[in-house]
């Protein structure tokens, strides 16, 4: 934690930044118009109260002696992992439908906190069942099929 | 009489048989959502929200409250029995809660908090079905200048009482405004901040970014920290009835934090966490025996328990009156009602009765449903304690990953609520509060559109903030709310310089 000592500088750093895009951006709009306000007035008012309230936050934060508390073994790289699962997940639901993309995330998400293959696998059919059930069946909603997609593969092999 | 027949009427509509179901399934999620500790009434709502599409509104905003009020049920049975708050509210549960529940009183703790929260639900809402139609009745002439001077009060207090850091409150909610100003301009109708991308033209929805913030975020945070096991204390259904020595205990604080939760929560921005922590902290002040506090005292789990159940009544009471939510989980709320095409406002009791007192009298039913089911059934809840963490944490993401998909069917709002998952993670690690994002970016539209109309009207000038009574009142008390903090700092400052000062005196003078 050596490097985010001053955690509180660097999320203002972050929030000035996006305050600076934002601001230049909001320019490119009329500040006024006929009627009174034009389309880059409210945002050039929130882009300067932003960047001035970030700019209040780092001087806060490099005067004050804040410390965030440490935790007791924060694990990182697991939630880093899961970050990636869950990217993954989303990125091959047009590839493989929701439903078998859904199945995949839990066992891997399952397995890495530490449940067995079995168990995963479990959870797995009765969850994306059960979003079949609930989305599909009951609210209608269409969700992606995918060439993979789970349940035309439970179809087939039920139909062989 | 009109309050009584419009109660009529609503328990007409709350008593139809979809409404009932719906209002079970609201209060039954909300209890296990409030047991299930770090997932709050907010994330449990957001999550839930796609569950009401293809609803009629009606159906969907009862159960969306029934959540609300139940995961305030919910939340005490974390508190007594493993000692972590199920959600803020019930913080100060865990002080004498679970002392008393180490006392092999874990019965009666759970008992006197469900008919304390029953009664100061009930009495909540009776608050809530007189007060409402006088407040509506007196909103009604607000125009424009009012409204922008309302939305910015309920913002400013938001920031300034709902969090650590009124800085970090204030930062979040102008994120919040300015993601609010993604899609077409409500004046000119041309888009900004798009990018030349389709999906951002309507906007930025909510739901995903509360879904991410909440959900997600929680989650990221939850697997990082690691899962304790904790010891849960078995609870017997015979040992939940309090005594007459405990009802004669408690009976004043269940009284006292009633009108605290009620008034507390009436304020915009204030909500059910800090009235349970004034209530507690009042009860301490009033009792005889302020030294038994944190040892197991029946009052101080009666009163913040009563407290956070009669805040979500006076909460509701400015969602439905001003459509001003006054904090994460209302704002939630507020976009869901808007979503379904009804707008919360003094308009709201004339043009959709059908709904706020449907909503009021589902309210006693459902407070009625949570205390059967919390004494003859909590048993059965506690089990949700043991859940592991390996098959409740892939169930709440599946959820968040459909229930963000299914708002649009767009994979856009996927990565959009990954992306505020991300920032919901880092938000709650270094203590910047999401709720103030999502009330803004719920109500900055709202806000834009009252501000450039009183600008319209006022050819510009600003007075027209100050020169109204109404709207000079509240942006009065929108400023003392973010001056007050500054100023207490302030003083804090200057009292610890001059103790450092005299301490130097001191050590010269030795």
């Amino acid at each position: 934690m050596r490097g985010l000592a001053k955690p509180d500088s660097v999320g203002g750093l972050i929030l000035l930044a996006f305050a600076l895009f934002y601001l230049s951006q909001a320019l490119t709009y009329p500040y006024s118009a006929e009627t009174g306000m034009g389309e880059g007035f409210t945002p050039f008012w929130l882009g300067v109260l932003l960047a001035l309230g970030a700019l209040l936050l780092i001087v806060q934060s490099v005067a004050s002696n804040k410390a965030y508390e440490a935790e007791e073994t924060p694990d990182r790289v697991r939630a880093l992992i899961w970050l990636a699962l869950m990217v993954a997940a989303s990125l091959s639901i047009d590839r493989l439908g929701m439903l078998f993309s859904l199945f995949l995330f839990t066992v891997a998400s399952a397995k890495l906190l530490g449940r067995g293959w079995l168990g995963s696998v479990v959870l797995a059919v009765v969850l994306t069942g059960a979003v079949d059930v609930l989305f599909q069946w009951w609210l209608k909603v269409q969700l992606p099929a995918g060439p993979g997609e789970f349940k035309g593969f439970v179809d087939l092999l039920l139909s062989r | 009489m009109d309050v009584l027949a419009n109660l009529a009427m609503g328990f007409a509509v709350a008593t139809q048989p979809q409404n009932l179901l719906f209002c079970l399934i609201g209060v039954v999620f909300g209890t296990i959502v409030g047991i299930l500790p770090g997932l709050g009434p907010t994330a449990g709502i957001a999550i839930l929200i796609p569950l009401t599409f293809g609803m009629d509104a009606v159906s969907a905003i009862i159960m969306l409250c029934g959540i609300y009020y139940g995961a305030m049920y919910g939340g005490t049975a974390t508190s007594v029995l493993i000692n972590v708050p199920g959600e803020s509210a019930t913080v100060m549960t865990c002080l004498d809660g679970h002392q008393m529940a180490r006392q092999g009183r874990a019965g009666v703790a759970l008992g006197i908090a469900a008919f304390g929260s029953f009664f100061a639900g009930t009495v909540g809402v009776v608050a809530l079905m007189f007060l409402a139609p006088w407040l509506a009745e007196f909103a009604v002439s607000f125009g424009p200048p009012e409204y922008a001077a309302l939305m910015i009060m309920g913002l400013s207090t938001l920031s300034s009482l709902g969090s650590k850091s009124t800085l970090k409150a204030l930062l979040m909610g102008l994120v919040g405004l300015i993601l609010g100003t993604v899609g077409f301009d409500i004046v000119t109708g041309r888009p900004r901040f798009t990018f030349g991308t389709v999906e951002l033209t309507d906007g930025i929805d909510f739901i995903p970014v509360a879904i991410g913030l909440f959900g997600i975020g929680e989650v990221l945070r939850a697997v990082e920290k690691g899962f304790k096991k904790h010891q849960v204390i078995d609870v017997k259904l015979s040992s939940v009835f309090p005594s007459a020595k405990d009802w004669l205990q408690a009976r004043g604080a269940i009284l006292r934090g009633t009108v605290v939760g009620f008034l507390v929560g009436a304020l915009p921005g204030a909500g059910a966490t800090i009235s349970s922590f004034l209530a507690y902290a009042l009860e301490k002040r009033v009792s005889k025996h302020p030294e038994r506090f944190g040892t197991g005292t029946i009052e101080g789990v009666a009163a913040p328990e009563s407290a956070n159940n009669a805040a979500t009544a006076g909460t509701l009471t400015h969602l439905l009156v001003l459509g001003l939510p006054g904090g994460g989980a209302t704002a939630v709320m507020l976009g869901a009602l808007i979503m379904y095409g009804v707008r919360p406002g003094p308009l709201l009791f004339e043009k959709r009765p059908d709904l706020v007192w449907g909503l009021i009298a589902s309210m006693y039913l459902g407070n009625l449903l949570l205390v059967v089911m919390n004494i003859a059934f909590i048993p059965a809840f506690v089990q949700f304690l043991r859940t592991p963490p390996a098959m409740l944490m892939p169930i709440i993401v599946v959820f968040c990953l459909v229930g963000a998909y299914s708002i649009n069917f767009s994979l856009f709002d996927v990565g959009l609520m990954l992306l505020f998952g991300v920032v919901g993670y880092y938000a709650d690690k270094y203590e910047f509060p999401p709720a103030p994002l999502v009330l803004a970016l719920v109500l900055g539209p709202m806000l834009e559109r009252a501000l450039r109309q009183s600008l319209i009207m006022s050819q510009g000038s600003m007075e027209i903030f100050f020169a109204r009574p109404v709207s000079a009142v509240l942006m009065a008390l929108a400023i003392a709310s973010l001056a007050l903090p500054v100023a207490a700092w302030c003083w804090r400052q200057l009292r610890a310089n001059r103790g450092r000062l005299n301490h130097r005196q001191q050590v010269r003078m030795l």
